[in-house]
């Protein structure tokens, strides 16, 4: 694949990526101020966030297969500092650097 | 943001591997600027998939992206360019930083913007540093990936502190673990069609907001 036909397969991605983020503000613009979706927007969020926590940990299962244990090793460390020191930077960098360490050290 | 200086880089590392110039790495964070749909385009670009599967590709893990917009349109502006290019990048983060803080009305639209903006440059940074870098050392970056994780928790737990969204957490673990046994390989949009059915059936039950 040359550049340029590299250049428009991210365009192709970018173009899709952005009619999933466009659709409803396009296709819902007459619903604006029902119930409905201040309901949608006061429950989706948290979990959407429960959804992406299992997305995510799912991935790196995936990648390969006897990992959970490093996962929840590390899910657990970022959740407890995230619970005392309430940083989001201190807890991902902390979470993340115990994985690395795990895999990159340990061969796990 | 935090999270994406980190698996931006450890995109391009894996973008590397490909062999192109690694400027095209920033690029692809500019124009397409979705991290889980940019490691998918290095499966499919590895794999010599054509633009008709990348497309496809795209529309199916970024479908979740629906959701994040049907909860902003009562926030987002009406009109004008600022309103597309918030769009463009209502990424995973950028949909939980700005639904994450309470912002005043009038402070709203400045600092949805800086968000975005933010979001995007870190990401293209990360793109650009992890490709950039690894061209010059050839690094070991395996497990960087974990950071999107972190960030996700991280953001569910300060939700989590008002205690009133712990049910619909709730629902939605039972929501995970029953696509994951159910269908694994439609996990993801099988979760999101099991939260928005559990959100409809708790507006009928409530009735209110």
């Amino acid at each position: 694949m040359t550049t340029g036909e590299l250049i428009l397969f991210f365009a192709v991605m970018g173009i899709a990526t952005f009619l999933t983020r466009a659709a409803p503000f396009v296709l819902l613009k007459s619903h604006k101020d029902s119930r409905w979706l201040l309901h949608f927007g006061h429950v989706l969020p948290v979990m959407i966030l429960v959804v992406l926590v299992g997305f995510s940990g799912v991935g790196l299962i995936d990648e390969q297969a006897n990992r959970q244990v490093l996962i929840a090793i590390a899910m657990v460390i970022t959740a407890l500092a995230h619970l005392i020191f309430r940083q989001a930077m201190v807890s991902i960098l902390l979470g993340t650097a115990v994985y690395v360490l795990g895999i990159q050290w340990l061969g796990w | 943001m935090l999270g994406y200086i980190p698996l931006g880089m450890a995109f391009g590392v894996l973008f590397q591997s490909l062999g192109y110039a690694w400027w095209l790495a920033p690029l692809s964070g500019v124009m397409i600027y979705a991290g889980s749909a940019q490691f998918l385009a290095v499966g499919l670009l590895a794999s010599g998939a054509g633009l008709v599967e990348a497309f496809l590709g795209t529309l199916a893990i970024n479908v979740r992206h629906v959701f994040y917009g049907l909860t902003l349109i009562n926030r987002y502006p009406v009109s004008g360019w600022r309103r597309w290019y918030l769009i463009f990048g209502l990424t995973d983060e950028t949909y939980a930083v700005v639904t994450h803080n309470a912002v005043p009305t009038e402070q709203r639209q400045s600092y949805y913007f800086s968000v975005t903006l933010l979001n995007h440059l870190a990401w293209i940074t990360g793109c650009a540093l992890g490709a950039g870098l690894q061209s010059l050392f050839s690094f070991n970056s395996e497990g960087f990936e974990f950071s999107m994780l972190a960030l996700f928790l991280v953001l569910l737990i300060d939700r989590l502190r008002q205690l009133q969204h712990v049910p619909h957490a709730l629902y939605a673990v039972a929501v995970v673990v029953v696509s994951w046994w159910v269908l694994p390989e439609q996990f993801l949009l099988l979760s999101l069609l099991g939260i928005l059915m559990i959100s409809m059936l708790s507006y009928r039950k409530e009735g209110t907001v």
